[in-house]
């Protein structure tokens, strides 16, 4: 908690300079006052700023010997920030050290990634990434780091994504939603949980490859969109198939229409998958372990290890949900794989 | 009554010693975090989830819907004493607050505005108790189309705010909303003016902006003052609001009760709205207008109560819907969700223990923060009895810690410095920051709500007539710009003949100058909604008060 280190240090520096000063004070001039309010202010501004960029040295023998730095992209409250925090918890307990989750959400977790690449491939600074970040965010955008600067060490969870319609739609299957989207070029709405996110990406490779023009509405998150869904504001939403989906779901306000992952969703097995309705639409949210690229072998082996131990633990796979954690693991090499196919997968689309 | 019964059943879970326990810690640590500029409920409910998560669900909801309407309390203080507003919503506090502060009536700003808080606050839940269900609806009623009709109206609102001229107030209102577009663009994600900082993808941090503008500027210029002065102009008149004080405040309490109830369920935005248009209307409502910016205590009021009251309406679709209306009510539901309770439509029946509970412990939490804040309100105003220079250096290493912990990075603290600078700039060349900051934060929302509703639409501007929500929003607007012209164009009328002379001096203050162009303004106004009104309205209501 770099937050509080700092406030104290702070305040025992203002402190200091207090009592140095206080003595004179009932003949101090209005010039003394400014110059130590200034000189005050500059100190402690200094402080601020050195002491939020601490480096870390350490050996890699018997890793960990001090806290972990856990770096998220996201902010505290989604399930990105529950599975950081439930892996963190698990991995401190059975490597012996702590892990401090930080959530660096501005720049669209971007500044967490650019932490995380030039933090020293120690172990002490690992993170949580997923597709926006890793993958489409610095496609995109011109960053100081890309997908080569990292290794992963596994897949954490994985959230997987559906179509959903309002209980009253008129659309009862995918394919007359792709349909009318056919008969009606830019017509048909649908909401996606952000322009960069992995969904709305998707959806433009299939829109480019089939031919068919939806009207992509980027709302800013899974709350704006399930609200423009039930007030009926957007005809179809293309969302991660979490808690929150399910919840207005299983109260019978939105309809899932297909599931786009590689098998059915287990919250609605009554809803085939993508491919069982005929279409090429397919993504899930991967939430994996990276570290900055050049871990010492038995560092990397152990987080891994870690990582797989933990995807099996009672209190991890509660905490996150049940069908959230992988039931296979997924390792580090297979981690890789899937963030590297995922470029493959949309780097023509940004060519343009 | 089924709905008494379950609040029965509420309060027994509400009044179990342990929930009364986390209800105290909830808003003592909310109120504490409030005051510390900067560390808003956003850092600490986060710092405070893991904590939350050993706990028992319904103790750890209170504490933290406590801590979250504590803050909204505490951020008044600063507000109040030194210009730093800690949220969207305290900024039009800090309008008549800090000016009431100059004149030695803090403790009257204070205690007026826990005073409303409580009634606003207590005034909400009862409606929350009452017309949960039935108002979710009207949150799921606002589409993209409706975020652009209310976005526009808060607009309007904003540049009637500012002390100065009108086309000043627009002006800024208008750098506002440039300012506003720095960042990746809502619907192809790329990015806008960042010059390769990564920091700035996400924006602008709303808190660096507005600490910057108001608070930072303000301590710069306080250095600028000799300390006798200081001393005099921080002596403390009276503690309490005065039975003046409490007569002139009690009608704006009143309407910004009712105003924050309905606007606050509205999800993004509400908070700031609702306290803008409680503003606004006892502007509007003021037999003299030109005291609001100068210390006016309807205009803390107001504002403050209508704050608390739509902090407390978001919990409506939250607990209703299961949709989280701002970013500190998703972190709530990330803790319900740690319990495996997740927040839907079926909250209410699946567990209306905790439901009824949290509601329970609401009316509790408020009697307990006007308990605490009336013998607080004296102990905090001692605060400005400390020497200047001590007090600002040390608001500013607060400030600079507060605005770091958003969002951990270093960035933000150069942001809110330069905006420091750009604020005391502004107010040496008698700019109001307010619209700026106002603006600023309406206009992400403005932005990404009208591309919306071009992509639906398909380019069409019916959308903005069809959509229901959307044309009621836009009449009211049209006519409040109507009844505007009309009282306008007859007060001038009625002022012309009065005083055929207008002293030299007058034109050529800006306000003279607008209010030539007036005429010319208003019908183009009436025949695109938005475009012209705000600086027609503004230039009227500025002028009333000089024209006498």
């Amino acid at each position: 908690m770099p937050g509080v280190t700092i406030l104290f240090t702070e305040r025992a520096l203002l402190a200091e300079c207090t009592l140095n000063f206080s003595p004179k004070s009932s003949e101090v001039t209005l010039n003394k006052t400014r110059v130590f309010s200034a000189a005050v202010t500059v100190a402690g501004l200094a402080l601020t700023v050195t002491a939020c960029s601490g480096a870390s040295k350490a050996s890699t023998e018997g890793y960990p010997t001090k806290s972990i730095t856990f770096v998220m992209p996201y902010a505290a409250g989604g399930p990105s920030d529950t599975t950081a925090r439930a892996y963190g918890a698990c991995l401190g307990k059975l490597l012996g050290g702590t892990f401090v989750v930080e959530n660096l959400d501005s720049g669209a977790g971007a500044v967490a990634m650019q932490k995380l690449a030039g933090a020293k491939p120690d172990g002490y600074t690992v993170g949580l990434s997923t597709n926006g970040p890793m993958v489409l965010n610095p496609m995109s955008n011109d960053l100081a780091y890309s997908q080569d600067d990292f290794q992963a060490l596994g897949t954490m969870a994985a959230i997987p994504t559906l179509f959903a319609v309002p209980k009253d739609s008129s659309y009862k299957t995918l394919q007359e939603l792709f349909d009318a989207a056919k008969a009606n070029p830019g017509k048909i709405s649908i909401g996606v949980p952000g322009a960069t996110s992995s969904l709305a990406t998707e959806l433009k490779r299939v829109q480019k490859e089939s031919g068919i023009e939806f009207a992509l509405v980027p709302t800013s998150g899974s709350a704006e969109l399930i609200t423009n869904l039930l007030g009926g504001h957007i005809d179809a939403g293309f969302v991660n198939d979490y808690v929150d989906v399910e919840a207005q779901v299983k109260a019978g306000a939105l309809v899932p229409l297909a599931a786009a992952g590689e098998a059915r969703s287990e919250a609605f097995p009554d809803a085939p998958t993508t491919q069982e309705a005929g279409y090429d639409v397919k993504t899930t949210s991967v939430y994996g372990l990276f570290a900055p690229k050049g871990l010492p072998q038995q560092v990397s082996d152990k987080l891994e290890s870690g990582v797989e131990t933990c995807s099996k633990d009672a209190e991890v796979i509660k905490q996150i949900g049940d069908r959230f954690v992988p039931n296979s693991f997924s390792n580090a090499e297979a981690t890789q794989q899937v963030f590297a196919d995922m470029r493959t997968r949309y780097e023509p689309l940004q060519a343009e | 009554m089924d709905i008494l019964s379950n609040l029965g059943e509420g309060f027994s879970v509400a009044l179990d010693p342990v929930n009364l326990l986390f209800v105290l810690i909830g808003v003592v640590v909310g109120t504490a975090i409030g005051v510390l500029p900067g560390l808003g409920p956003t850092a600490t409910i986060a710092l405070l989830l893991p904590i939350t998560y050993t706990m028992d669900p319904t103790a750890s909801i209170i504490m933290l819907a406590g801590i979250y309407y504590g803050s909204m309390y505490g951020g008044t203080i600063t507000s109040v004493l030194l210009r730093l507003p800690g949220e969207a919503a305290s900024v039009v506090t800090t309008f008549d607050g800090y000016q009431m502060t100059k004149q030695g009536r803090a403790g009257a700003a204070l205690g007026i505005s826990a005073i409303g808080s409580f009634i606003g606050g207590t005034v909400a839940v009862i409606g929350l108790t009452f017309l949960a269900p039935a108002l979710g609806k009207i949150a799921l009623s606002m589409g993209p189309a409706g975020f652009v009709a209310l976005m526009v109206m808060g607009l309007f609102l904003v540049t009637s705010l500012g002390t100065g001229s009108a086309i000043k107030s627009v002006c800024m209102a208008a750098v506002g909303l440039l300012l506003s577009t720095v960042g990746q663009d809502p619907v192809n994600g790329s990015a806008r003016f960042t010059f390769g900082q990564a920091p700035l993808l996400s924006g602008l941090d709303f808190v660096a902006v507005a600490m910057g503008l108001f608070g930072v500027a303000e301590l710069l210029r306080s250095l600028e003052q000799t300390e006798k002065a200081q001393i005099i102009k921080t002596k403390i008149k009276n503690i309490w609001p005065t039975r003046k004080d409490m007569k002139d405040s009690a009608g704006a309490i009143g309407r910004g009760s009712v105003l924050g109830f309905f606007i606050g369920i509205l999800p993004g935005g509400g908070g700031v709205i609702s306290s803008l248009a409680s503003y606004a209307l006892e502007k509007r409502r003021a037999k003299d207008p030109s005291r609001f910016g100068k210390g006016a205590i309807e205009g803390v009021a107001g504002p403050e109560t209508a704050n608390n009251a739509s902090s407390t309406t978001a919990f409506i679709p939250l607990l209703v819907l299961g949709i989280p209306s701002n970013v500190v009510l998703a972190m709530i539901f990330g803790a319900l969700l740690m319990h495996g309770i997740t927040p839907g439509p079926r909250l209410m029946t699946d567990h209306s223990g905790l439901f009824w509970g949290v509601i329970a412990s609401m009316y509790i939490g408020n009697l307990m923060l006007l308990i605490l804040n009336i013998p607080l309100v004296g102990i905090f105003i001692q605060m400005l009895r400390v020497r200047q220079g001590i007090l600002v250096a040390f608001s500013l290493l607060i400030v600079l810690i507060g605005v770091y912990s958003i969002n951990n990075t270093s960035f933000d603290m150069w942001v809110v410095l330069a905006f420091g600078v750009l604020g005391w700039i502004m107010s040496k060349t008698g700019f109001d920051a307010g619209p700026l900051v106002l603006a600023f934060v309406l206009g992400p929302i403005l932005e990404k709500s009208f591309r919306q509703s071009m992509l639906i639409s398909g380019g069409s501007l019916d959308i903005f007539v069809t959509d229901p929500a959307a044309a009621i929003i836009f009449s009211l607007i049209l006519a409040g710009i109507a009844i505007k012209a009309i009282s306008g164009f007859r007060h001038r009328f009625a002022g012309a003949k009065a005083s055929p002379h207008v002293p030299v001096a007058e034109e050529e203050d800006p306000q003279a100058t607008s209010d030539g162009g007036d005429p010319a303004i208003l019908p183009a106004a009436s025949s695109g909604p938005g475009e012209g009104a705000p600086a027609a309205q503004h230039a009227d209501k500025q002028h009333s008060p000089t024209a006498r």
